[in-house]
This record gives C-alpha cells, sequence and structure tokens, in this order.
C-alpha cells in the first residue's frame, strides 16, 4: 500500500489575483504579501486546510506537491 | 492650478473617445495619471500599477450606495426605495470588509473550478439550443439571438429556476442592470428596479423553500448548503446573492461575447490560427478580455485622504479605475495595441483584482470557449456585416445593436 504526504504547497504569482479565499477561510494559515499576492505563513502543513484552500481558489492558483510513500 | 489639465476633455461620453478610447488613455496615463475631472465630479486612475494598486488596497472602498442612500436620498426617498437599497447593500460588489468576507464566504463554493465543471453540461446544451436554430448563409443577430439570451439562461438555469420562466427572470435583470449602468439618478428607473427586486426575491423565496428539505444540484441548494453551516449568513443573504448573480452573469458576459468575436472577425489571420487551434482559444479570450474588455472602468471611494503623483484625493472622493487604460499601458504589455490571441501571461485586470476579483470568472471563460469554438467550427466564413458602433457608457464598453453577422 502507498501513501501520500503532503511536502509543500505551491501558489502561483503569475496566477493568484489576491482574492482572499484562502485569507479569509484560514487567517492563521495565509496572508496577503504588499503586492498583492497570496503567501503560506504557517510553519507546518496542515493538509485539510490547504486542500480546502486549493479547493476555494477561484483561479487553481494553489496547487499542492506530494511525495508518495512506500512503506 | 495645472493648466494643462484644463486642455484635458473631461466628457467621458464625448463620442470620440467613446469609438476610440486609446489615445485619450495613452494621454492620461502620460501627462494626466490621477486626474481629476471636473465633469464627472471625480478623479481618474489610467496607469496599470495605479489601478492595481487601488483594486488591491483598503484605503478604496467598494461601497458606493451607502452614501447615495443616506446623503443623497430624503427620509421619504429612504422609505420607499428601501428594498432596493437592501438588496443593493447586500451586493458583494458594494460591500467593503467585514461584510464583504461575511458576503463572500456565500460563494467560497459556488464558483470552484470543480462546481463549474459541473456547469459545463448545462452550458453545453444551451449552446447548442442556441446554435441549432442558425443555418449558413443566414443573417443574425449576434446581439440578440445568442449573445443576450445565452449568458442569462445559462445562469438562470444554473440558480435553479425552471426553463418557462427564464423570460421573467431576463426583464428582472434587465432592469436591475439598467439602474446599475445608467445610474441611480432617475426615478423611473429607480421603481422599475425596485418592482423587480421585489418580484424577483419573491420568486427565489420559492425556490429556496422547496429546497429546505429537498435540495437540488443547482446554485440556489449550493448556496443554501453553505448557510446552512455558517451561523452569520442569513435567507436574504442567499436571495440577494441569487439576484447578483444574474445581473453580474449576464451582461458582462454578453458584452464578452460581442466585443472579442467581432474583434477577431476583423483579424482574418488571427480567426484562421484559433479555428486550426481551439486550444489556444484560452488564451485568445484571455486577450480579448484585455483589449476590449466588458468594463472600461470601476468606482471606488477614498476611504482616508490619499496622496498619488502630487494630487490629494480627499476623503469621500469618487474615484474611476480605468482598467481599459490600464490594460493597455505598455509599461505592463508589450505591443499593448495589437491583439496577440496567444499572449502568456496576460495580467489583464478586466475582472478586477484583490478581493473583488470576479466570482464568475470561471464560469465566464468557460462559457466564452465554448461559444467561440463552436461557432468558428460550424460557421467559419462568418463575417460581420455592419459598422461597429460603442455605446456611449461610462463603465461598460458594449456595442450597440444590432449586430448582424452573416454565417458562411
Amino acid at each position: 500500500m502507498t501513501e501520500r504526504k503532503l511536502i509543500r504547497i505551491n501558489i502561483d504569482v503569475n496566477l493568484c489575483v489576491g482574492s482572499g479565499m484562502c485569507v479569509s477561510s484560514y487567517p492563521d494559515k495565509f496572508a496577503l504579501k504588499p503586492d498583492g499576492h497570496a503567501q503560506h505563513i504557517a510553519t507546518t502543513l496542515d493538509e485539510a486546510a490547504c486542500q480546502e484552500a486549493e479547493e476555494l481558489c477561484p483561479v487553481s492558483a494553489i496547487s499542492l506537491i506530494y511525495e508518495i510513500e512506500t512503506p | 492650478m495645472n493648466l494643462a489639465a484644463v486642455d484635458v476633455n473631461d466628457d467621458l461620453l464625448n463620442n470620440e473617445i467613446v469609438q476610440n478610447p486609446s489615445p485619450y488613455y495613452s494621454m492620461l496615463r502620460e501627462q494626466h495619471p490621477c486626474f481629476w475631472n471636473e465633469r464627472w465630479r471625480g478623479w481618474v486612475l489610467s496607469r496599470y500599477d495605479d489601478v492595481y494598486f487601488a483594486m488591491h488596497s483598503p484605503k478604496f472602498l467598494a461601497d458606493r450606495i451607502t452614501p447615495w442612500y443616506e446623503n443623497r436620498l430624503n427620509a421619504e426617498e429612504r422609505e420607499r426605495y428601501k428594498a432596493t437599497y437592501e438588496a443593493l447593500h447586500s451586493f458583494v460588489v458594494f460591500t467593503d470588509p467585514p461584510d464583504h468576507t461575511r458576503l463572500r464566504r456565500i460563494f467560497g463554493r459556488a464558483f470552484t473550478p470543480k462546481a463549474v465543471m459541473t456547469m459545463k453540461t448545462i452550458t453545453e446544451e444551451m449552446v447548442h439550443w442556441h446554435l441549432d436554430k442558425w443555418e449558413s448563409g443566414k443573417t443574425v443577430d449576434l446581439n440578440a439571438d445568442l449573445a443576450y439570451p445565452l449568458p442569462a439562461n445559462v445562469i438562470s438555469t444554473i440558480i435553479g429556476a425552471r426553463r418557462e420562466d427564464l423570460g421573467r427572470l431576463q426583464n428582472w435583470a434587465e432592469a436591475i442592470t439598467t439602474l446599475l449602468l445608467a445610474g441611480v439618478g432617475d426615478d423611473k428607473r429607480l421603481d422599475r428596479a425596485q418592482s423587480a427586486f421585489i418580484e424577483f426575491k419573491a420568486y427565489l423565496k420559492v425556490l429556496y423553500g422547496e429546497r429546505v428539505n429537498n435540495p437540488q444540484n443547482d446554485m440556489m441548494s449550493w448556496l443554501m448548503e453553505v448557510q446552512r453551516n455558517d451561523p452569520l449568513l442569513t435567507e436574504d443573504d442567499v436571495l440577494h446573492s441569487c439576484i447578483i448573480l444574474l445581473n453580474a452573469g449576464h451582461e458582462t458576459t454578453q458584452t464578452l461575447i460581442c466585443n472579442t468575436l467581432t474583434t477577431l472577425l476583423e483579424l482574418p489571420d488571427e480567426l484562421e490560427f484559433l479555428r486550426k487551434n481551439p486550444q489556444s482559444m484560452k488564451t485568445a479570450i484571455e486577450e480579448g478580455l484585455r483589449y476590449n474588455g466588458p468594463l472600461k472602468g470601476t468606482i471606488r471611494l477614498a476611504g482616508e485622504d490619499i496622496q498619488m503623483h502630487d494630487k490629494l484625493m480627499r476623503k469621500g472622493d469618487r474615484v474611476l479605475l480605468l482598467m481599459g487604460a490600464a490594460n493597455r499601458d505598455p509599461a505592463k504589455f508589450q505591443e499593448p495595441e495589437r491583439f496577440i490571441p496567444t499572449r502568456d501571461p496576460n495580467p489583464h485586470l478586466s475582472f478586477s483584482h484583490g478581493i473583488h476579483f470576479c466570482l464568475g470568472a470561471p464560469l465566464a471563460r468557460m462559457e466564452a470557449e465554448m461559444v467561440f469554438n463552436e461557432l468558428l467550427r460550424r460557421f467559419p466564413k462568418m463575417k460581420v456585416k455592419n459598422t461597429i458602433r460603442w455605446e456611449p457608457r461610462i463603465l461598460g464598453r458594449s456595442i450597440a445593436a444590432p449586430i448582424q453577422i452573416e454565417l458562411g
């Protein structure tokens, strides 16, 4: 059996429009930078929160990167 | 007083400017980036960086409805137009945080790219329903026969309206849109919009009631699901949000279809390229949005005194953000006056930016892509038959009806 482990969250600055959907849903995990783009600010990766932010983003600027683990 | 400013034409409805705004925009960007327009009684921003800044800055407020309601109407008028104010005041486009944050949450799940995929079936069926009536060799009115009814029917069906009611929804949307685009100054327009708000809301209330115990796979049910899980949201919030959806998804998409298609029909090489490469339609639509987007500008109010380019915008002043000018700023776009269907990236501001970024953008993009690819496939040799004349509007950029297309 394989398991996926979330290792990184990417926000594409060419796509991000600063709609703030991620920030208003998880203000402790995302913030808007002075240039208007979103940024992940939490020190740890909360998978459920990251997945929701990815789903809510109106321009699909957020992508999650997983590592496949084979135990 | 700045003497040069005296020479600037401040008539935003001047025919020369309306027909070809580019030279005027370029003059504003270069010489008067923060211009006080005496006739319009407000500031005009035209450079990309400034418009972008204003869209992202909390110093620029989106609520221009409350000052109108509280300061421009007397007590009796306020009572009379209460229903209109309540509806407009809960439109996300006219609210600022924290109200905006609360209201915007309703739509969180409504327009995710995934949800839009489920709207694809409705759109596909509607596109075929409209285009199946068209035949090669005939002349059609792009606006009346497709661009006007299609987006209205798509969004009405997505909300949950029955097909036999689509005509009524179009009438309500038209009355409200006229008020928003033509201004709130006229009593007749206000009365018409007010009746539309009241009737439309009563209609939506019935749909709401039907779905309390019997959710459907439609927008009304999705919004109700969000409301059930969020104690800060009310039934009224859901109903008003459906009203804004119909209005926002209606006229703007109509204009996007007309403006982009007529632009493309004047560029035979680009059109042929797109017919052979339908996968490039996505970037071509973005270029259409940049080049002749449905809105030339949007309005904000200065929330405090703001200094820009040696000018002082006072708290409460109106500010016109000219996306049309920003989208052709050579500081941001190479060859801004050329329509390049493969331009990528294309950071145009036609859907706005920041917290007011158009929540229906994924739907508009999908509708336009489907319509254009289907049109090019069915009628590769279509032609515009009449001269394109742009409507005199301050905010909207739309073509005067009819737009006759000979199908080939």
